[in-house]
């Protein structure tokens, strides 16, 4: 309950504090949002599931690319756009799906890198429908986003913070349920689930279909926030990305990968305007986190708290402890008469 | 973190008043000098790639950009209005390079975007900026068509010649002086592609052909060129070969074809420029014929680039030890093609400015309107070479001179005017 409390009220400052702020916050907001929900799919398959997948920049690349394709055929209505590319990422995920139930380990993680880069690829060679290097730019961007301009009032901000407070609640809720329990106990050991009766592969499906699902709203909110697509969001970068920032956010909690994803983004933009050499600077970030932090911030955070909660059960036992000493000793007392007497 | 030095947002500003300071007080700058930038600063958002794939834009953009600025700033600015840069580093990730664009904009209250190495990333910020009503001039690169030649807009501007406008006059001189049969090796990935279609134009345009048995892609990354360039025919199949390598492959390919001898068989065209080069210009390339905006060595009857030049390494002499070393140094160093088109592109934004009285974001109208005329004459703002704006798609052309290398000298075998320069297409602004 208290994690349900925690959402809750992070969820009702994501939507009325940044506004506050001016027009700035939100839309910084919208694009680390919008990176965060591919990261939160990696925290989901890869960090509880232990699918190995570094292909959920495919599924997010796809459904942007869908957007931005049907939108110069001239299918401009919103809602048929984000069907089309919510479906078209499922089916990417479909095809991780097979890979999840037919390979495992090394060979399922090949599969997915091989499958992104293969996409990657492919947006270079259909040169007439993707545009190529170049990209290719979505039309009436502001119609195909619900009339919501991304760079202008708030709408498009709270459009994304209900699809990402949607996804984030229904992946804690799932988690915490019988069904996420399940998952999290296959990811740590299949053999022993599947003995237990569990049927490995439908949860591995499930997870995989679930995961790609999210990335797909990022993909598809992408291309609506920024009305231009390219091959690097199909790419191995993209899914690298999306791992960084879920491994450093922490996959325990699922609001690791969100944080990380602001985190991350936000430093690579500061220290891009300080420096020419920022990279350096991300690069021993990165260092530092990955050995100090080794289950993320939100992991970190976690193990503070259950030291916290230990020394206080401590502190308890040893109140109990002395209470009973001192009872024990009055009580001799009283049978044997004042002590030193 | 770098929050003070050189290279830090600080750093720069400091650095851009300094370098002014001192040249105002090189010319004497005292109450009969040029009039102090003292007003509300114009501000220059700038998108400056500074991966590891990038780097040599970045660092050339970085050098030239300070530089054109410090000299407008010195002679007074904007009507008093001094220009500020604001840098940041979209990493060559378009995602990057869109987000920081509207940051730049929107929150650091950027006046002019600038920038963007990959044409990805100017794409994308083109399709930004009329949704943020504001001038945006590409930079080093952007070297896709595509910006002006398919989805152009009034808001956005190349300063810098490209694609078809430099293939088409090279393919009227390979064909007249060499002959119609060509050949040509290429990076398998689009880059490569997109020079492999632009040659074809080229050459088709003044009647001659890539010979289809002599087109040889060479996977990338390959380091191996040898079996690639082996397939090369000289035996009277083609007349020439285009040698359309970049970078580090353009070295090793050019040193097998030495190897080999092709380059005493055939004449050999490739993309040119010291600065592709840390400087130098290796012994494989003599004979070498390519296209250039401004000569790697100054001319010595052209003073304006001599200064310009002079200006270059003063400047690169401050920047930061990183910036130089990439550039090979500031004993070596050129201002470069890519570097020649950050100088221009300011350089055409002051002029323009200077024309509407541009004081701010509010005056953007007037800026379009201002460069959509813009003509210039060679001289310090554009010391290569004259310069004009086509008003249609907003692709300026420039004088681009055809040469011939010979140890390092670039010899000047052709000149062309950007009156002689063709259209890149036939998009037009709306």
């Amino acid at each position: 309950m208290p994690a349900a409390i925690t959402i809750a009220i992070l969820a009702i400052l994501l939507f009325a504090f940044p506004p506050l702020y001016g027009q700035f916050l939100p839309q910084r907001l919208t694009d680390y949002l919008i990176f965060g929900l591919p990261a939160l799919a990696v925290g989901l398959i890869a960090g509880q599931a232990r699918l190995l997948n570094v292909g959920v920049g495919a599924t997010f690349g796809v459904s942007a690319y869908v957007v931005a394709i049907l939108s110069h055929d001239g299918l401009l209505n919103p809602f048929v756009l984000m069907s089309a590319a919510l479906v078209s990422g499922l089916l990417v995920s479909g095809l991780f799906a097979i890979y999840a139930v037919v390979a495992s380990g090394l060979e399922y993680l090949l599969l997915t890198l091989l499958t992104t880069s293969a996409f990657f690829t492919a947006s270079l060679l259909a040169l007439n429908l993707t545009g190529g290097e170049n990209g290719l730019n979505v039309q009436s961007p502001v119609g195909v986003a619900f009339g919501l301009d991304p760079l202008q009032g708030n709408g498009f901000y709270w459009l994304l913070c209900g699809v990402t407070v949607f996804w984030t609640a229904l992946s804690w809720y799932l988690l915490s349920a019988r069904v996420g329990r399940a998952m999290i106990a296959i990811g740590r050991n299949p053999v022993r689930a599947a003995s237990m009766g569990y049927s490995v592969h439908a949860y591995r499906v499930w997870v995989t279909l679930f995961s790609g699902a999210i990335a797909a709203s990022g993909g598809w909110l992408y291309a609506l926030a920024h009305g231009f697509v390219f091959p690097d969001l199909l790419g191995l970068a993209n899914s690298l990305n999306a791992v960084i920032y879920s491994l450093i956010g922490g996959v325990d909690f699922v609001l690791g990968p969100l944080l990380g994803t602001v985190g991350l983004r936000f430093l690579i933009e500061y220290s891009g305007q300080q420096t020419t050499q920022s990279q350096v600077f991300i690069g021993l970030a990165l260092l530092v986190v990955v050995y100090f932090f080794p289950d993320g911030v939100t992991g970190r955070i976690r193990q503070l708290l259950q030291i916290r909660r230990r020394w206080r059960a401590k502190d308890v036992v040893e109140m109990h402890e002395s209470a009973a000493t001192l009872t024990t000793a009055e009580e001799s007392d009283a049978v044997f008469g004042e002590r030193g007497a | 973190m770098k929050l003070l030095g050189p290279s830090s947002l600080v750093g720069r500003t400091m650095t851009g008043s300094a370098a002014g300071l001192l040249l105002l007080a090189a010319c004497g700058g005292t109450s009969s000098g040029p009039p102090q930038a003292s007003g509300p600063p114009i501000k220059i958002g700038v998108l400056d790639d500074n991966a590891a794939s990038t780097a040599v834009e970045g660092a050339e953009m970085r050098v030239n950009t300070d530089l054109a600025v410090a000299q407008i700033n010195a002679a007074g600015g904007i009507h008093g209005h001094p220009l500020q840069l604001i840098y940041t580093d979209p990493q060559a990730q378009p995602d990057q390079a869109i987000s920081q664009a509207q940051s730049l904009v929107q929150q650091q209250g950027a006046d002019v975007l600038v920038g963007g190495v990959l044409s990805s990333e100017c794409l994308g910020v083109e399709n930004l900026v009329p949704r943020l009503s504001v001038v945006y001039l590409s930079s080093s690169g952007c070297a896709s068509e595509a910006f002006t030649r398919t989805q152009c807009n009034s808001y956005s501007f190349r300063a810098n010649v490209t694609g078809r406008q430099t293939t088409i006059p090279l393919g009227a001189y390979m064909v007249s002086t060499y002959g119609k049969k060509w050949g040509i090796i290429y990076p398998n990935y689009a880059l490569g592609q997109s020079n492999l279609a632009a040659f074809q134009v080229g050459l088709e345009a003044a009647g001659g052909q890539l010979v289809k048995s002599q087109i040889i892609p060479i996977p990338f990354p390959e380091t191996n060129m040898t079996p690639y360039i082996s397939k090369i025919a000289t035996d009277g199949t083609i007349d020439g070969l285009i040698n359309s390598e970049v970078s580090a492959d353009l070295v090793r390919s050019s040193n097998v074809i030495a190897q080999f001898g092709i380059n005493n068989k055939l004449p050999v065209v490739s993309f040119l420029g010291k600065d592709r080069f840390a400087g130098v210009y290796p012994d494989s390339l003599t004979g070498s014929v390519g296209y250039i905006p401004e000569l790697s060595d100054s001319p010595a009857d052209n003073k304006a680039d001599i200064a310009y030049h002079a200006a270059f390494r003063q400047q690169l002499a401050k920047e930061p030890a990183n910036i130089q070393t990439t550039l090979g140094g500031v004993d070596k160093a050129v201002p470069g093609q890519l570097g020649y088109q950050a100088f221009t592109a300011i350089s055409a934004l002051k002029l323009a400015m200077l024309q509407s009285n541009f004081t701010g974001k509010a005056d953007s109208q007037k800026l379009i309107k201002a460069l959509e005329t813009l003509k210039a004459k060679q001289g310090s703002d554009f010391p290569g070479g004259d310069f004009a704006m086509n008003a249609t798609d907003h692709q300026a052309s420039q004088t681009i001179y055809v040469i011939k290398i010979k140890g390092q000298q670039e010899q000047v075998v052709s000149t062309f005017t950007p009156d002689k320069l063709p259209a890149i297409g036939s998009c037009v602004v709306k």
